[in-house]
C-alpha cells in the first residue's frame, strides 16, 4: 500500500539538502592523545564539512565525492630534553699560592612543552547508507558513512612536519644554555619521527570524525504540528507520523524518497 | 517515470492521508463543523461557533444551527460512481459529509411568550460534493491548499426545486467551512523539504501532487 505522504528529491535538490545538513553539522571538536615516534602528542581538533558531490544509488545508497574536510589542531608535544644533560668536570691549576679549581657544573635540561597548531583541509569520497528511525519522540533520517575511506593527507602531513620542526626550533631558542648542542637537539628530535608518524597521527585524528560520520537529513517530531494556535478557539492542529521510511528509487532518475503515514 | 519529473522536487499527500488530516484539524477544533445561534450554541469555544439567530420581523429571531461531520475526500478517480450530475473530473476532488440543519421552533407563540422552551426541528442530509484545490503559496516551505466547492447535491431531497435552494445553501457553508480548512506544505511532504512550488496542486492516482525546488 502506497504511503500516506510521499516527498522525492532528485541529485539536483540532494546535493542542495546534503549541504544544509553538512552546515548543520557544523563543527566537530574532540581532543585526545597519539604518538609522534618516541614522543607523546596530546591534540585538539576541530573539523567541519562542506561542499561535495551528491549521486543516488538504489536501493539506499548516497554517495558523495570530494567531501571537504576543513580541520584545526593544536598539538601539544612535550619534550624531555634530558638527554642533554652535561656536567662540566672540576678543573684545578696550579699556582705558586697553591691550587685552585673550578667548581663542577652541571646543566639540566628541562621538559618543554611545545603547542603547534596547524590547520589544513582534505578531501574525501564515500558511500553513505540511509538510517530512519525515531529518537525520543523525533524522527530522524540519517545519512551515515558505510566506512572509512582513504583520505590522502600527505601535503598536509608535509607542512605539518615542517611546521613541527619549526615550532620545535622555536622552543629549543628559548632554553637557557641551550645554544651550545641546539643543533644536536634538533637534530635528535626531528629525527625521532618522519612524515611516516605525523601521517599516522593525523589519520588517526581525522579518522575519529570520518568514523561514523552522520548527516541529519530529515528531523520531525512524530507529533508533527502543521498548524500552530491562533487563538483560545484553536488550538494547534498536530498529525502524528506513525512511520517514516527513506530510500533511494531509480526510474529515469534517481530520487531518495521519503514515504511517511500518519 | 519519475515523481520529480521535470522539476527537482516532489510532495504527494494520498486519499487517506489527506482524509487523516482532515480528521486531525477537526477532530483539534471541532468549532468549525458546529455552528449555531443560542440556545444550540450559546458562546463560541472550541467546540462550536456561536452566530446570531435568523433575524426576522416579528420575532425575537428564529434559533438555528448546522452541524456537519468530518467531510470525507474522495481524489481523482472516484472511488465509485457518483449519482448525476455530478462528474469527478482530473485536479478534482469528491466530498462527502452530513449536514444536520436545525431550527428553534417556536410555531407556538404563546408558549414561547410565556417562557416555554425552543423545540429543535433538525433533518439530517447526505451531501455530496465536487471541489477542486487552491493553493496559496508565501515562500519556500510555506503554504497551503484549501478546497473550494463548485457543485453539492443533496440526493435525498425533493422536490428538485427545494433540492435547488438547499444545493446552493449547503455549497455556501460547505465553501465557508473549507476556506477555513488549510493543509499546509508541511503536512504535504512531511516537513522533509522546504518546496518552492513550481507547478500544482494537481489531483491524479488518488493523490494531491506538489512539484518544484528546494532551497
Amino acid at each position: 500500500m502506497p504511503a500516506d505522504i510521499t516527498a522525492a528529491i532528485d541529485e539536483v535538490a540532494a546535493n542542495t539538502l546534503l549541504h544544509a545538513a553538512e552546515s548543520a553539522l557544523g563543527t566537530l571538536s574532540r581532543s585526545g592523545n597519539g604518538s609522534l615516534g618516541p614522543l607523546e602528542a596530546g591534540w585538539g581538533a576541530s573539523v567541519s564539512f562542506s561542499g561535495g558531490t551528491i549521486t543516488l544509488a538504489a536501493p539506499d545508497t548516497v554517495a558523495i565525492a570530494n567531501l571537504d574536510v576543513a580541520y584545526s589542531l593544536n598539538l601539544s608535544v612535550g619534550i624531555d630534553l634530558s638527554f642533554l644533560d652535561f656536567c662540566l668536570p672540576q678543573v684545578c691549576l696550579w699556582t705558586p699560592w697553591g691550587d685552585i679549581c673550578t667548581p663542577t657544573i652541571c646543566v639540566d635540561f628541562p621538559t618543554i612543552g611545545v603547542d603547534i597548531p596547524f590547520s589544513s583541509s582534505a578531501q574525501l569520497s564515500a558511500d553513505f547508507g540511509i538510517d530512519t528511525h525515531l529518537s525520543a519522540g523525533t524522527w530522524l533520517i540519517d545519512v551515515v558513512i558505510q566506512s572509512i575511506p582513504s583520505v590522502d593527507l600527505g601535503p598536509a602531513a608535509t607542512l605539518l612536519l615542517t611546521a613541527i620542526g619549526a615550532a620545535i626550533s622555536a622552543a629549543l631558542l628559548a632554553v637557557p644554555f641551550i645554544g651550545p648542542v641546539l643543533a644536536i637537539a634538533a637534530a635528535a628530535i626531528t629525527a625521532a619521527f618522519g612524515i611516516a608518524e605525523v601521517t599516522g597521527l593525523l589519520g588517526s585524528i581525522i579518522s575519529l570524525f570520518v568514523s561514523g560520520l552522520t548527516f541529519t537529513v530529515y528531523r520531525q517530531p512524530q507529533q508533527l504540528q502543521i498548524l500552530p494556535a491562533t487563538g483560545p478557539f484553536d488550538p494547534a492542529v498536530d498529525v502524528t507520523l506513525v512511520s517514516v521510511a527513506a530510500d533511494v528509487q531509480s526510474s529515469t532518475k534517481n530520487e531518495l524518497v521519503v514515504s511517511v503515514d500518519i | 517515470m519519475s515523481l520529480t519529473g521535470t522539476h527537482h522536487a516532489f510532495a504527494s499527500i494520498d486519499e487517506r492521508g489527506t482524509n487523516r488530516a482532515l480528521h486531525d484539524f477537526f477532530t483539534a477544533r471541532p468549532r468549525y463543523l458546529h455552528f449555531g445561534s443560542p440556545p444550540f450554541v450559546t458562546a463560541t469555544s472550541i467546540s462550536g461557533t456561536v452566530m446570531a439567530p435568523i433575524p426576522f420581523p416579528g420575532s425575537s429571531g428564529i434559533a438555528w444551527a448546522v452541524d456537519l461531520t468530518v467531510p470525507q475526500i474522495d481524489l481523482f478517480p472516484p472511488d465509485g460512481p457518483l449519482p448525476a450530475p455530478l462528474v469527478l473530473g482530473p485536479d478534482q476532488l469528491g466530498i462527502s459529509t452530513e449536514v444536520t440543519l436545525t431550527i428553534g421552533c417556536t410555531a407556538d407563540q404563546e408558549v414561547t411568550s410565556k417562557g416555554g422552551g425552543v423545540m429543535p426541528v433538525k433533518a439530517t442530509l447526505a451531501v455530496l460534493a465536487i471541489a477542486h484545490p487552491v493553493s496559496q503559496y508565501f515562500g519556500p516551505g510555506v503554504g497551503d491548499i484549501t478546497f473550494h466547492v463548485d457543485q453539492v447535491l443533496l440526493p435525498d431531497v425533493a422536490p428538485p426545486a427545494l433540492r435547488l435552494v438547499l444545493d446552493c445553501l449547503i455549497e455556501m457553508i460547505l465553501n465557508a467551512v473549507l476556506a477555513e480548512v488549510q493543509l499546509p506544505f508541511t503536512v504535504i511532504d512531511a516537513g522533509f523539504i522546504k518546496l518552492a512550488l513550481e507547478a500544482g496542486p494537481t489531483i491524479a492516482d488518488n493523490q494531491i501532487e506538489l512539484w518544484g525546488d528546494i532551497s
